[in-house]
């Protein structure tokens, strides 16, 4: 089976060479560990590599997560094409609000896109009617979802949504794409995501008096042999590094 | 009689299940549940049985694709693939009692999923109905935890697993294997269970625990290494 990179050598090594490809994948963590930042090397990599690749942004418009990133670290995402899938403030309000089948988000290129878009309701189905579209214009070989958790809680009604949530994953592995969703969360409350998951890669963060640890794992690699042990990393100028540890 | 798992020297310490049985596989994702199923029946087709995966999880395709790097032979094995495509929007479930989906040989796999909406009571039925016309040793249902999570619209999936596992036990000449996941709440399945067994991996090392068996056994702790062919005792 093919490799994706994330184009970072311990990670990649970590699965033998890199994702598998035509899966979704869950990027797990708590907030403050980083899923964002490993989401966009996975994307500017498919970018350097010439690859189409897709970012689509529920929690904050995608400028304002991509321009700091390319700031600190250089990467250029100006051929990157992103879909802004902020939910309108009226799905926070209590009123009954009438879910619509047309999606909010339009994909546009980052150059070429401003920051007003039209506003819609942000649910499963009716980002997979306009992803089913974009598809047929154009193919797309990486897309991420940062954040599934928001598109989870926004997206579905509770008794229909591990269906929908399934049909969701099937969508992009029909379409050819290698996808990774960031999903926030412990273990206990994504049992569904653990299912239907490719693959799992979980990050986690102590803080503790000076101490600043970030670890990675492997949770699940279906299609490969996989590195299950639990990495050490540090976030620097260089991008992700593996901090060498002493087993105890 | 016992049906051996299809692990090599396994039978020094765990002769396998029952003949005509309900067993339970469970454990962590990604700790290689799927293989000890597909080997399982893989032993079965070997000894020329009749031998039947239902696809839960992931779509025949996939699970193709996820072994090819491994040196035995998937094609002998029948496959109802039972997970849906995207296309359809109507998420309702049919509640016929005709079949749903064919049974075929993975060598024909192709295609990605089937276009029809499956759970958890058409599925039933169209194993009822395939078992009529053809007789399988060994059926492999992988797994109970993604039929409890994606298909049972509109019914308690509790109940409905539990009956669901209730009907093989009715089945005759039929060894058949569940696997699930183990955050799945699990306590009423196993009580049903023939056998129940647990996989464990820590880092590269697995560990095959037998959690209940009619067998007597010298140990329930059996260490297992992964190689190309499959599983072996370490």
């Amino acid at each position: 089976m093919a490799r994706v990179k994330f184009g970072i050598e311990w990670l990649d090594n970590m699965m033998n060479g890199g994702l598998p490809e035509n899966k979704v994948y869950f990027l797990m963590g708590d907030s403050g560990t980083g899923k964002t930042l490993f989401s966009l090397k996975f994307l500017y990599e498919g970018l350097r590599m010439g690859e189409k690749c897709l970012y689509i942004s529920t929690d904050r418009p995608p400028y304002d997560i991509l321009n700091p990133i390319t700031e600190s670290f250089g990467w250029n995402f100006l051929s990157l094409n992103v879909m802004d899938a902020v939910p309108s403030p009226s799905l926070y309000t209590t009123g009954a609000g009438v879910r619509d089948m047309t999606a909010k988000g339009e994909i546009r290129d980052l150059s070429s896109a401003n920051k007003k878009m039209e506003k819609g309701e942000l649910t499963f189905e009716s980002l997979q009617l306009k992803m089913e579209l974009e598809f047929k214009e154009r193919k797309f070989n990486r897309v991420v979802m940062d954040s599934f958790t928001t598109l989870k809680r926004f997206g579905a009604d509770p008794e229909t949504r591990n269906p929908v949530m399934a049909k969701f994953v099937r969508f992009f592995v029909e379409k050819g794409v290698t996808a990774l969703f960031t999903d926030e969360g412990n273990l206990d409350n994504v049992k569904p995501e653990l299912v239907l998951a490719g693959g799992i890669i979980l990050l986690r963060r102590t803080i503790k008096r000076n101490m600043d640890e970030r670890t990675l794992q492997i949770i699940k690699m279906r299609g490969t042999i996989f590195d299950p042990e639990i990495k050490v990393f540090k976030i620097s100028d260089n991008g992700f590094e593996l901090v060498q540890r002493g087993k105890k | 009689m016992s049906v051996s798992l299809g692990i090599p020297d396994l039978n020094n310490y765990y002769p396998g299940l029952r003949d005509n049985s309900i067993n339970i596989l469970y454990g962590k994702p990604g700790s290689g549940k799927t293989i000890i199923g597909l080997q399982f029946l893989i032993d079965g087709a070997l000894k020329g049985e009749e031998v039947l995966y239902v696809s839960l999880d992931e779509s025949a395709y996939e699970i193709k694709k996820d072994f090819e790097n491994m040196e035995w032979n998937l094609d002998i094995i029948n496959v109802i693939d039972a997970v849906p495509t995207s296309k359809k929007k109507e998420i309702a479930p049919y509640r016929e009692v005709t079949q749903v989906t064919d049974v075929i040989r993975m060598r024909d796999v192709k295609v990605k999923g089937t276009g029809r909406e499956i759970d958890i009571f058409n599925l039933r039925s169209t194993i009822k109905n395939i078992m009529e016309r053809r007789r399988f040793t060994r059926v492999v249902i992988d797994s109970l935890t993604s039929l409890k999570l994606f298909y049972t619209m509109g019914v308690d999936p509790e109940e409905a697993s539990l009956s669901f596992v209730d009907f093989f036990r009715y089945i005759e000449n039929t060894t058949a294997l569940f696997i699930a996941e183990d955050f799945d709440d699990l306590n009423n399945i196993m009580r049903m269970m023939d056998s129940v067994m647990r996989l464990d991996k820590d880092e590269n090392d697995y560990t095959l625990e037998i959690v209940k068996s009619s067998y007597i056994l010298k140990k329930t702790n059996i260490s297992l290494s992964l190689k190309n062919k499959g599983f072996i005792v370490e």
